[in-house]
């Protein structure tokens, strides 16, 4: 546990100062076909500080835990911002003021399991897996156990500690049959400590069985055909549209640096079937998989809505651009380790169901694809977009038809939206996933399937 | 760090391992990061590293950590036991063999805060001067040191000190609400001798992002060739590297298992790792199991020389160690100049950037065609957007039809144009 109350480190601050003591602590087991191949414990942390002056800022960090830390990045970040002040003497304005105080602890209260048992687990999940699915060439389960536990203190007023643990495995599997083989890796897990995510091997060998069978359809895969489609992404294929292609163009440090975004506020970006928002930590009555109550520059969190009914309404913001917009910030200030400074970044960010049954959306395609499970996501300014696909079935006359080889979908995603014409009534969260925006941090996304077209990758 | 690696290591063996290493890294980073048009941040991070690695009857434990006092160390100690008790025994686990002490630096030690200042700002003018339609999103340019210790209870002691600026611009081009793709340029370099703009291809992908403001579609597919800049090569390489290491040459779901000596590439083509060659700052002198780093011909005139295979994979497999842990990846300069590469090509795309899926084990793969070109008769005719390539990287390398004698370095890696045929194109 590290330090919970930080306000004795505050004779430091001079003028608009963050302190933080942040630990992230990892616990990755990786095991092959029942066998461990390695098991490491990790844990990385110490202080941050940040003082903004004139309109920019000086930083420092430091890989301790004592006061003698605490006052020396207080003093270090400092002086960077007067050299910064020095060096180019600007008026800067005032930041959005945002103080909370507020303590979320969502490790367990279950007893802790030891090592070996969470070793057993994987084993014994390997073991029926094994038994069921005998075409299986190759099992690999790697567990990661996530834990994030901050103290922040700002000198306007906040003094906030979370702990915050996330537990994922992810699966990697191979299938041969009749001469062909093919892989799949998909996430299972969300918030919580091993305790809380993985009760028992049961629930989550039934999502390693459902995988299976996708998988060793896709040894009998085939390519699609390339060109423009019309196509149904499943929730998490959709997730990664809604977090790559939407989110991150309307993250207000990307609108400052001419994202697409820029001249889209108030206009129609999507479909009216669309709408689209970040969640802080609730929705659809159940926790997130990434839920945040205070981000790293203490600010309370709160959901943004980014689009309302095909209506871009708001962008992602920090202290410092919703200040620059007239806007209030809602908790997107994320660091990923103690060395990092807050960027503004998504927490969980979907779609949010229609009113279509899936069956329904199926029937209504003539020729196109049906994706379900990703693999990576990329996009860019311009909302261009490439999401990879490893597991994906053919729509022939309303029909779900041959399995698909790994392929790759792309476009400009507000169009893509705009394409939008029909939206599923289910809702479901890709979990486990992280997003790689400088720091690397885990996201929730997903939403609900959606009918659109889209540029697919092929022969 | 002496002192905390020796304690280490004499800690590990005292509870009970039968062999120890011990990593250990004190780094430093000094950055000034260029946003929304001012140097926006001035950082000063410092991180440590250690970690405990022991065999102990043939099972491995390991922990890493970054407090680093005796009373976390021995609780890491006894925790590398603990983990290392979970273990199945691996005959082919082992140390580094006993080897002479040594000493190793490149770049300089410290950062000149003011020239880093004066090198930024220059860039930020001269990029608003000479490619007034470019919009700097970021642009860091930052200093790391880090310095290294290496033991292990063979008696293997080894220093290193590397010193290097690392530079990352990311920017896009806007017209009205017109917007291009983003662009990068990202490398290390062991000095700021000359401005940002004369560092790899950062000046010509500047002069290049305008011209994305105009992108349109590839009409329909086809098959065509493609030249492959030296700024997304290394994408495609990361497969070659991915197929040569231990896990899928162990696994046995390499294209290359069983290759060695064949022919899986153009004899135009020589593809090396040089960790400590010259032209690289981002030197790595020591393997990851304690060895000196040494320069490693994966691929030579065509044939695939040798793996990247750790002491572990030889040891499971029986075939040579390499002394490269993958760093300073190089493609040795061809024969002909990039216009002339460019003037061969019939139909096609000059890609700069790619943004793909994972390739597939044998090799497959598709993506997007980014800040790139088509090409007809010869002539670069327009730039490309929601253009998809797909097609096999091992064929790729077989049907490399030249190589060009200009290359760019990037400071972690050297790449020239590669020309390649038999890509699938497909537009709207």
């Amino acid at each position: 546990m590290i330090e919970r109350d930080l306000k004795k480190h505050s004779k430091h601050f001079k003028g608009y100062t963050e302190l933080r003591l942040q630990e992230n602590r990892n616990l990755e087991i990786d095991q092959v076909n029942g066998k461990l191949v390695s098991c490491e414990k990790k844990s990385q942390g110490g202080f941050f500080s940040r003082v903004y002056k004139s309109g920019s800022w000086g930083c420092a960090s430091r890989a301790g835990y004592d006061a003698e830390s605490a006052a020396y990045v207080s003093g270090k970040a400092l002086d960077n911002a007067l050299y910064l002040e020095k060096m180019q003497p600007m008026s800067g304005r005032p930041l959005s003021a945002a103080a909370s105080v507020h303590e979320k602890d969502l490790s367990t209260k279950k007893t802790r399991r030891a090592q070996g048992e969470i070793i057993d687990f994987l084993r014994e999940a390997d073991s029926k897996l094994a038994a069921s699915c005998a075409r299986l060439r190759s099992r690999r389960l790697v567990l990661n156990e996530f834990e994030a536990e901050c103290s922040v203190l700002t000198s306007d007023g906040t003094s906030a500690y979370s702990l915050v643990p996330t537990t994922r495995i992810i699966a990697y599997l191979t299938a041969e049959a009749g001469g062909a083989s093919a892989d799949v890796f998909q996430f299972f897990g969300g918030c919580g400590n091993f305790e809380d995510v993985f009760e028992s091997t049961d629930t989550f060998v039934r999502g390693l069985e459902e995988l299976s069978e996708h998988l060793l359809r896709k040894t009998g895969g085939v390519y699609p055909q390339a060109g423009s489609r019309d196509c149904l992404l499943a929730p998490a294929v959709a997730g990664i549209l809604a977090h790559e292609a939407i989110g991150h163009t309307a993250e207000a440090d990307n609108v400052l640096c001419g994202s697409v975004a820029a001249h889209q506020l108030g206009k129609t970006v999507a479909s009216p079937l669309i709408s689209l928002v970040d969640f802080a930590h609730t929705a659809m009555k159940g926790s997130c998989p990434v839920p945040v109550y205070t981000d790293e520059e203490g600010t309370a969190a709160g959901d943004a809505v980014l689009i309302r009914d095909g209506v871009l309404v708001s962008y992602l913001h920090n202290k410092e651009t919703a200040a620059k917009f007239g806007a209030t910030p809602l908790g997107n200030a994320r660091a990923a380790t103690y060395a990092d400074e807050p960027m503004v970044r998504m927490r969980n960010t979907a779609i949010l169901p229609g009113k279509d049954k899936l069956r329904d959306m199926i029937a209504s395609i003539e020729d196109g694809y049906y994706f379900m499970v990703p693999s990576n996501g990329l996009a860019d300014f311009s909302s261009e977009f490439m999401f990879g696909i490893q597991i994906g079935y053919e729509v022939k006359g309303g029909k779900i038809g041959r399995p698909l080889k790994n392929t790759s979908v792309s476009g400009y995603a507000y169009e893509v939206l705009k394409s939008v014409s029909m939206v599923s009534d289910e809702f479901e969260w890709l979990s486990g996933t992280r997003c790689g925006k400088r720091q690397w941090l885990p996201v929730g996304l997903g939403g609900a399937t959606i009918k659109c077209r889209i540029n697919v990758g092929g022969k | 760090m002496d002192g905390i690696a020796r304690f280490s290591l004499s800690t590990l063996l005292d509870a009970g391992m039968y062999k120890a290493q011990i990593n250990a890294a004190v780094r430093s980073r000094d950055e000034f990061c260029f946003e929304a048009g001012r140097i926006a941040l001035l950082r000063t991070a410092q991180s440590t590293e250690l970690r405990l690695c022991g065999i102990k009857g043939g099972r491995l434990g390991s922990v890493t950590l970054n407090k680093i006092d005796t009373g976390e160390v021995a609780a890491a100690a006894r925790n590398v036991v603990k983990t290392s008790e979970s273990f199945p025994q691996d005959p082919f686990l082992d140390i580094a063999a006993q080897q002479l002490p040594a000493e190793f630096n490149n770049g300089v030690s410290a950062p000149d805060r003011d020239k880093m200042y004066f090198r930024l700002s220059e860039f930020a003018a001269d990029v608003k001067a000479r490619y007034p339609l470019v919009k700097l999103a970021t642009v860091s340019l930052a200093f790391n040191r880090e310095d290294s210790r290496f033991l292990n209870s063979n008696g293997v002691d080894f220093k290193s000190t590397l010193g290097n600026y690392e530079v990352l611009a990311v920017y896009s081009s806007q017209k009205g609400e017109k917007v291009s793709s983003l662009g990068y340029s990202y490398f290390f370099a062991k000095g700021l001798d000359r401005p940002l703009l004369g560092f790899a291809s950062c000046a010509s992908l500047l002069a290049q992002s305008s011209e994305q403001l105009d992108a349109r579609p590839v009409e329909g597919k086809f098959e065509g060739d493609v030249i492959l800049a030296p700024d997304c090569a290394g994408d495609f390489f990361e497969f070659v590297l991915n197929a040569v290491r231990d896990s899928m040459i162990c696994s046995g779901t390499s294209v290359y298992l069983n290759k060695t000596g064949s022919l899986v590439a153009s004899e135009e083509l020589t593809f090396l790792s040089s960790p400590v060659a010259d032209e690289i700052s981002t030197a790595c002198f020591v393997t990851s199991e304690g060895y000196p780093s040494e320069e490693v011909r994966i691929i030579e005139k065509g044939i695939l020389k040798s793996y990247l295979l750790s002491q572990y994979g030889s040891r499971k497999t029986g075939l040579p160690a390499a002394r490269s842990d993958g760093g300073g990846c190089q493609v040795l300069p061809g024969i002909r100049g990039y216009q002339q590469l460019i003037s061969s090509v019939k139909r096609g795309l000059l890609v700069v950037g790619f943004s793909g899926a994972k390739p597939d084990n044998n090799g497959d793969f598709s993506g997007v065609a980014k800040n790139s070109f088509y090409i007809e008769d010869g002539r670069i005719s327009f730039p490309v957007s929601e253009t998809m390539l797909s097609g096999n990287i091992p064929r790729m390398l077989l049907g490399i039809k030249g190589i060009s004698k200009e290359r760019v370095n990037f400071g972690n890696a050297v790449y020239p144009w590669i020309h390649i045929g038999g890509v699938i194109v497909s537009g709207k």
